[in-house]
């Protein structure tokens, strides 16, 4: 790499310039780079600049105009106040210059963009900058200032000027909006900037005017002005869409609109029609529309509205649905009509019969008929969601229309609607048949974007119902009848037809009434042959509409509850698709859905679906899920029997089932351990899903024992029920111990004992809670998972704390048992956060109940090292941990127990660790904790303050610690802090103190961590 | 009309519009059956390229009255196994906390797109469960295994 030197000469700065431009290594180029900015940057930036502009040369220019920019952006201060309005004069000069000479678009457009850095650099001395630009464009010459009111209008002036300073004086007005919209509005101190250009409007809109002069109606209309500049006017065109998106940000920036620029919209208007205009016409008239519709005047609308219906239109718009065609333009076109649609909705709904209402339809409707596959190779349909949706909504609460029009505009409102659907109901349909090549030879993103149009046109479906309500229901159905009877007539069934029918159906699942009158037409949809076909002739009918289908079944169980008649036909057709690899998850749903639902009325079709099951689950192919859900729906059904007795057999067979995946596991753990390990987990979510399956439904009443009484044994606990039991542990148990503890078997095992925890009533998975405790200690000393064991044994806890539950403080004392000897071995919470988090929970559980099985346990000195655990659980860095610790501190420290004893070592524990707990939370809120966690650490405080009168004299010790809990707090705001907290005695507005605390304690430093945790309290 | 209002059909007006592909988002029905603007039914795709791609989770939208100057809250139902996922169901990210990222300005695709990033890209300042943070943290080839077992549960269509 040559070296580069700082040049000393201008030869040599234009020497690295044009270097720079050319071809060279990243490494070469950012050194020279970084020279020239030094360049810039340097005192001598100004002349260099100047320099640079006077070379007649592309490059040099425009990075002499770059040189100006920098100068200004990072030296405006070496600027006297006598030099500002001589660097103006000369920026001015240099645009007169490269506007006059050939210079580039480039540089001439960099130039007006230096000058506009320049305005906002020092907008006091440059007021008048549009018309300042125009008198000198056009003057030739730098105008001074005060000569400014002096000069003819502008308009006048430009009258005369040559096209190539107009187009400089249109840029410079252009970028100046774009860049001052760019300033933060919200900051005050910016208004200046706004309140310039509101006095420079005038001159912009002369500007824009005399640029757009002229007029081009339509070819036909004779009134062709021949000898236009083109590029004049398309820069008019974009100046004024900078100035009117200007004024649109001013109005939700500030106060001011520029209603001036209103009167250049109809003469913009009449642009349309010329070729080498419409794009830039189409695109300022559609962001209008689409942004800011209130800009346009009622004359602007009318003239709008006759443009959109006048013959030229009718040209674009054929071209349009053609699906050929100059395609940018028609699809410009398209977005003007939508654009022109949406923003005029309501005024189409309520005057629905005027003719160009009746044109505008017209066309809307035909962008629905374009042919293509929509999001995959057609683009229009897509974009009239939004105007189909707004004018359904408009028909359900169709306001601002005269009562005795309300009919006819009901009526006639209803017709499009349903129209619209049946156009875009063609449209979801899936390439099928010869066509489904088309599907296949598509990229993701095409199938992605058709399968979101299907889903749109899905929820456009759902708002139409609300209008035609069960006339759209029974013609979709009858639309399904209709292509079926193609059969009986020798000819094909469409299936793609009918799958887009039952697809629009799915979407109103959710839009039923309770017992709606829309029964009678799925009654003969569910009675009819479709479903007896779909499952006798299933290999013939394409996978996508036996999908939708399957779909369908599922989500209209509500009708198979108040229907079960139904159930046979559909249920045989599910259970034959979940023997195919591609239904058989969306069938195995279906079937949980409806067996769920209608529990008691399948019990009968228990040893059907057991068979059907066995015949499944023997194929090879048969899907995991799809096993795991199909075995939950059997239990659901199981369920329903209602004697444990007659539970028993069903209950073993699907055991019985799980017992084979039991078996494959013990002959592959010898030899392929991974796959054996696979097979296990899938026997256990099996388990799962049966033990799922069977649990009481949330809605059925449940009898309660009273506390403490002795309860009968139940079915499940003795005999037949007993031997049962012992199975189902029989498997989980020789599972984990055939695959040596692992983990993940570990975790899917005691997921299949917590589906009894939440059991109320007695169960083939309820267990008894010391056959519970027994397996989880056992897993929990081998070492694995521990968080998992115990945050098992805390849900036990829980479920066993609930009126009415047995009191098992046996087996809570078993796991303090083991909690004590495993504390004693992590000793530090921060040391294994997972496990120490499960710890904290786990006596955080046992609160409601159990508080006396730990304030009672011995030796005391094991269990204060507990709660020495606890307290440092307070301080370390981990979230979860923290919280858990915070939340056990906030209920331990407000029990009220009625046993006086138990009471008694409650405050005996309480005034053993309140000094060592008020300076732990202290450190926390002080600045110690993360700012997310200052909230859950408030809650203890505060429950401490209320409850415990010794609580301020703790605070003060913890307080009075030297720069303790940081540095940045006075002894004053320490005492402040502690006299407020005290004074609202654990209300809501402590953490709003809290939190003001936390930020003075962390300073200005606001990143920093705070002081170090107070010492750790050492345990054993 | 309230501003909450306002700016949720302008919301829903612009997703129409608009939306990123394999996401839905959609005001509830109301008990009455009439649509309840303050709740949405949403769905987001796991990402492609990611342990996540192909499955569509599906979240509730719940506005307050003070939307949008405050934030909605954002709740997986069911409730998903991932380390920023409270128990509930409830989303943790920065831009949904009023005291953090949350500015008015933030739209509806914005929120959904937001969700989808944090799918696959957990973070482990802010654990919200347990579960998932555990499992995440120590033993991660277990952690993707389950996802993916989660995706296949939760195909997108």
């Amino acid at each position: 790499m040559e070296p580069f030197s700082y040049p000393n000469t201008l030869e040599e700065v234009i020497g690295l310039v044009k270097r720079l431009y050319q071809p060279g290594s990243p490494q070469e180029l950012s050194k020279i780079q970084d020279i020239l900015q030094t360049v810039q940057r340097s005192p001598d930036g100004w002349k260099l600049a100047d320099s640079l502009l006077g070379i007649n040369d592309e490059l040099l220019q425009f990075f002499g105009s770059l040189t100006f920019t920098v100068k200004l952006n990072s030296d405006s201060e070496s600027v006297t106040d006598d030099d500002i309005p001589i660097l103006r004069d000369r920026l001015i000069g240099w645009l007169i210059n490269v506007a006059s000479t050939n210079s580039s678009q480039m540089v001439i457009k960099k130039l007006c963009s230096t000058s506009v850095v320049f305005f906002l650099r020092f907008p006091e001395n440059w007021k008048h900058c549009v018309r300042h630009v125009i008198c000198s464009l056009c003057i030739g010459r730098v105008v001074p200032v005060e000569d400014l009111p002096k000069l003819p209008a502008s308009d006048i002036l430009l009258r005369k000027a040559d096209n190539r300073s107009k187009i400089t004086a249109l840029w410079f007005s252009a970028i100046l909006v774009e860049e001052v919209g760019k300033v933060d509005g919200k900051n005050i101190k910016n208004l200046r900037f706004h309140d310039r250009i509101h006095s420079n409007v005038n001159e912009a809109v002369l500007l824009i005017s005399d640029a757009i002069a002229g007029s081009y109606m339509d070819a036909d209309a004779g009134n062709r002005t021949n000898e236009v500049d083109t590029r004049l006017v398309r820069e008019g065109i974009k100046a004024f869409q900078s100035w009117v998106f200007y004024s649109l940000r001013a109005i939700l920036d500030s106060t001011h609109t520029f209603p001036e620029l209103k009167r250049l919209t109809t003469p913009i208007l009449n642009w349309m029609a010329h070729p080498e205009m419409f794009d830039v016409t189409c695109e300022v008239i559609t962001d209008i529309l689409t942004h800011y519709f209130t800009f346009l005047t009622p004359a602007d609308e009318s003239c709008l509205a006759g443009i959109i219906t006048s013959p030229w239109a009718a040209e674009r718009y054929e071209q349009l649905i053609s699906g050929d065609g100059d395609s940018e333009d028609s699809l410009q076109f398209g977005r003007l009509l939508v654009a022109y649609a949406e923003a005029t909705v309501l005024k189409i709904a309520r005057n629905f019969q005027s003719p160009q209402s009746r044109a505008i339809m017209k066309m809307l409707h035909g962008m629905l008929g374009i042919p293509g596959w929509p999001m995959a190779d057609e683009e229009v349909s897509g974009t009239t969601f939004e105007f189909w949706s707004s004018f359904a909504e408009f028909l359900l609460d169709p306001e601002g229309v005269e009562s005795e029009k309300l009919g006819i505009v009901l009526v006639a409102g209803k017709k499009e609607i349903l129209q619209a659907i049946e156009e875009f109901w063609r449209k979801i349909r899936i390439p099928g048949g010869h066509r489904a090549q088309a599907w296949l030879s598509w990229t993701k993103d095409q199938r992605d974007g058709f399968m979101t149009f299907r889903k749109d046109v899905g929820d456009l479906v759902e708002v139409a119902y609300g209008v035609l309500g069960a006339q759209l229901f029974g013609r979709l159905v009858n639309q399904v009848l209709g292509a079926l009877s193609q059969a009986d007539k020798g000819g094909n069934i469409v299936w793609e037809d009918i799958e887009a029918s039952l697809f629009c159906l799915n979407s109103l699942s959710d839009s039923l009434s309770d017992e709606p009158e829309e029964d009678e037409f799925l009654e003969i949809l569910f009675g009819g042959k479709l479903f007896v076909i779909l499952a006798d002739f299933g290999n013939h009918i394409p996978i996508k509409a036996r999908q939708t289908a399957v779909n369908m079944i599922g989500s209209y169980s509500a009708f198979f509850e108040r229907h079960s008649e139904f159930l046979p036909t559909v249920l045989n057709f599910l259970f034959i698709s979940i023997s195919t690899p591609t239904l058989a998850r969306n069938a195995s749903k279906s079937i949980a859905s409806l067996c769920s639902s209608c529990r008691t009325t399948l019990t009968g079709e228990l040893s059907t679906f057991l068979y059907q099951y066995e015949l499944f689950s023997a194929t090879n192919t048969a899907d995991d899920i799809a096993k795991e859900r199909v075995l939950c729906a059997i239990s659901y059904v199981t369920q329903a029997l209602r004697s444990d007795k007659e539970k028993l057999e069903p209950v073993k067979t699907l055991l019985g089932f799980v017992e084979q995946d039991v078996q494959e596991c013990f002959l592959l753990v010898a030899q392929h351990h991974e796959d054996a390990k696979e097979v296990a987990l899938l026997a256990l979510r099996c388990l799962l899903s049966i033990g799922r399956g069977l649990q009481v439904p949330e809605d059925i009443p449940i009898l309660l024992f009273g506390d403490g009484l002795p309860q009968p044994l139940s079915f499940w606990e003795q005999g037949e029920g007993l031997v049962v039991q012992r199975r189902l542990l029989e498997i989980v148990e020789t599972l984990v111990i055939s695959l040596q503890e692992d983990g993940e078997v570990v975790d899917a095992a005691c997921a299949v004992f917590r589906t009894g925890f939440a059991e109320t009533t007695p169960g083939p998975f309820v267990f008894a809670p010391q056959v519970v405790t027994r397996f989880l200690l056992e897993r929990a000393k081998n070492g694995v998972r521990i968080e998992t064991v115990l945050s098992t044994a805390s849900t036990m806890v829980s479920s066993h704390s609930t009126d009415g539950s047995p009191n098992i403080s046996a087996e809570v004392s078993q796991f303090l048992d083991f909690i004590v000897t495993l504390v004693e071995r992590v000793q530090n919470p921060q040391s294994d956060p997972e496990v120490s988090q499960s710890v904290v929970e786990f006596l955080n559980r046992m609160l409601s109940r159990y508080v006396n099985v730990l304030v009672h346990y011995q030796p005391s000195e094991r269990v204060q090292m507990l709660f020495g655990f606890v307290l440092n659980a307070l301080a370390v860095r981990e979230p979860l941990v923290k919280k858990a610790a915070a939340s056990f501190w906030a209920t331990f420290v407000s029990l009220a127990d009625h046993r006086p004893e138990v009471q008694a070592s409650i405050d005996a524990v309480v005034a053993m660790c309140g000094i060592a707990l008020a300076e732990k939370l202290v450190w926390g809120v002080g600045g110690g904790a993360a700012r997310s966690e200052v909230d859950s650490l408030a809650e203890p405080l505060k429950r401490l303050v209320a409850r415990q009168v010794k609580a301020k004299s703790w605070l003060s010790t913890a307080l009075a610690i030297e720069g303790f809990p940081s540095p940045n707090l006075t002894d004053k705001s320490k005492t402040r802090f502690l006299n407020t907290v005290i004074s609202l005695r654990g209300r809501k507005g402590t953490n709003q103190i809290v939190k003001e605390f936390w930020l003075s304690a962390r300073g200005s430093e606001f990143d920093c961590k705070g002081t170090p945790p107070p010492s750790t309290i050492l345990v054993g | 009309m309230s501003l909450c209002v306002n700016r949720l059909q302008e919301e829903r007006k612009q997703w129409r519009k608009d939306h990123p592909f394999g996401f839905f988002a959609k005001p509830a029905k109301s008990p009455q059956g009439g649509l309840d603007l303050m709740r949405w039914s949403c769905g987001v795709p796991g990402k492609e390229k990611t342990i996540w791609e192909g499955g569509l989770f599906k979240l509730d939208m719940i506005f307050p009255d003070e939307y949008p100057t405050k934030p909605p809250k954002c709740k997986f139902v069911p409730p998903l196994f991932h380390p920023n996922v409270y128990p509930s169901g409830t989303v943790c990210l920065s831009i949904l906390n009023e005291e953090e990222g949350w500015k008015p300005a933030i739209t509806i695709k914005q929120i959904l797109l937001g969700i989808q990033d944090l799918l696959d890209d957990p973070n482990p300042d802010s654990p919200a469960q347990a579960d998932a943070y555990n499992l995440f943290r120590k033993d991660r080839p277990a952690y993707e295994k389950k996802i993916k077992y989660i995706v296949r549960e939760n195909p997108a269509p």
